[in-house]
């Protein structure tokens, strides 16, 4: 759809949601880096492109919800920036996670509603 | 446009930022590249759009303009550069001078250390007294006498009115308190508390904080949102506490440099 609104609604919704999912792909991992998790993002259905997912890190990080660090793989090459979970953001996901199944719900009711 | 290219555009298009949190961007994009082997251009559009979306909410130092008043960039950084110099060199001799394990070099508040500057002095009880700084710099010590007695360089001199609050905006201060119950509230501004001794009420926007312990031990409480904090101990049978409430701040132990 190339209704500008639209993009507006959906960009800012996906921003909350994919920070969500960040950091609950890395709740199930010890860390991860960012070409793995466009990766795993892609696999659970929920592709998007390099120029979202690194500024998006970038910002959690600095939100201090990740922690990161430089990993060089032991086949060798380019050092890797891995993320992980920092003790607020694991704190902040089940708070997450709850907001957002309340709303989940709170749509369903709204939908059935007569 | 080649990777290196691409590379090359995205630094200068994120200049405004630090440049610790500049370069693990830039490395982590060339990590990406490398690793992917794709087109950068391709995958992440243009480096100007993909600087915009890192410097979006980020608090970007103001980019100094190619010429200022016809004058280059580059003699601009070296006056910058002799400026600073004199003032270390005068803070290096300060410091040694007054055997304090604080380094007013780093806080370029040496020259208010110097006898030839204006002190002002104002007796001051028990009652409790507000600092207020926009845009300012200051560092506090504390002292046995009841006053506070600061110094300050700047376009205003700052005055304590009659509801105990202190104003400090675009100035530079070194400050001695009295040990009396003290609220700061800086916004934008740079803060160094050199072993507190009163509890203390702190509020930051956007500013930085210090503390010199000095051996010291302080009850800390602090609600940081989207602020970088770092490894501060607190004790709970410490006799004096610091509540800090901090917004896209940085809160961390004073190291002299």
């Amino acid at each position: 759809m190339e209704n500008t609104t639209y993009q507006k609604w959906l960009a800012q919704l996906r921003k909350g949601y994919l920070e969500l999912c960040v950091l609950t792909a890395l709740s199930n991992k010890e860390s991860s880096y960012g070409l793995e998790m466009l990766q795993t993002l892609e696999r659970a259905g929920l592709p998007i492109n390099e120029g979202t997912l690194y500024p998006l890190l970038n910002r959690m990080f600095k939100n201090g919800w990740l922690e990161s660090n430089w990993v060089t793989p032991s086949e060798g090459g380019h050092p890797r920036r891995h993320y992980q979970l920092s003790d607020e953001g694991r704190e902040l996901l089940p708070i997450m996670l709850e907001t957002f199944e309340n709303n989940q719900q709170a749509l369903d009711k709204l939908r059935s509603l007569k | 446009m080649t990777n290196n290219q691409y590379i090359s555009a995205l630094k200068k298009a994120l200049s405004g930022m630090d440049r610790s949190s500049r370069n693990d961007i830039v490395q982590e994009i060339e990590s990406h590249a490398a690793e992917s082997g794709t087109s950068l251009l391709e995958r992440f559009g243009s480096p100007e759009t993909l600087a915009k979306q890192y410097l979006e909410g980020e608090i970007v130092a103001k980019p100094v303009g190619k010429k200022l008043l016809g004058v280059g960039k580059h003699l601009l950084t070296w006056i910058g550069l002799a400026v600073v110099a004199l003032i270390v060199i005068a803070a290096v001799f300060f410091w040694s001078m007054s055997g304090d394990d604080f380094n007013y070099a780093d806080e370029n508040a040496s020259e208010l250390k110097s006898q030839d500057t204006h002190w002002v002095t104002k007796p001051w009880g028990d009652e409790s007294l507000t600092i207020k700084l926009d845009q300012a710099s200051s560092v506090f010590y504390w002292h046995s006498d009841k006053t506070v007695r600061w110094s300050c360089l700047g376009e205003s001199q700052p005055a304590i009115n009659a509801e105990g609050v202190m104003n400090m905006r675009h100035v530079k201060c070194l400050v001695y308190l009295p040990k009396s119950a003290l609220k700061v509230e800086a916004d934008q501004s740079q803060v160094v508390l050199v072993r507190p001794q009163a509890s203390m009420d702190i509020q930051l926007e956007q500013a930085s904080l210090r503390i010199a312990e000095n051996g010291h031990q302080y009850r800390y409480e602090i609600d940081a949102k989207r602020s970088k904090v770092g490894a501060l101990q607190s004790h709970v049978d410490a006799a004096l506490s610091l509540n800090i409430q901090s917004h896209e701040s940085m809160i961390e132990q004073y190291k002299a440099h």
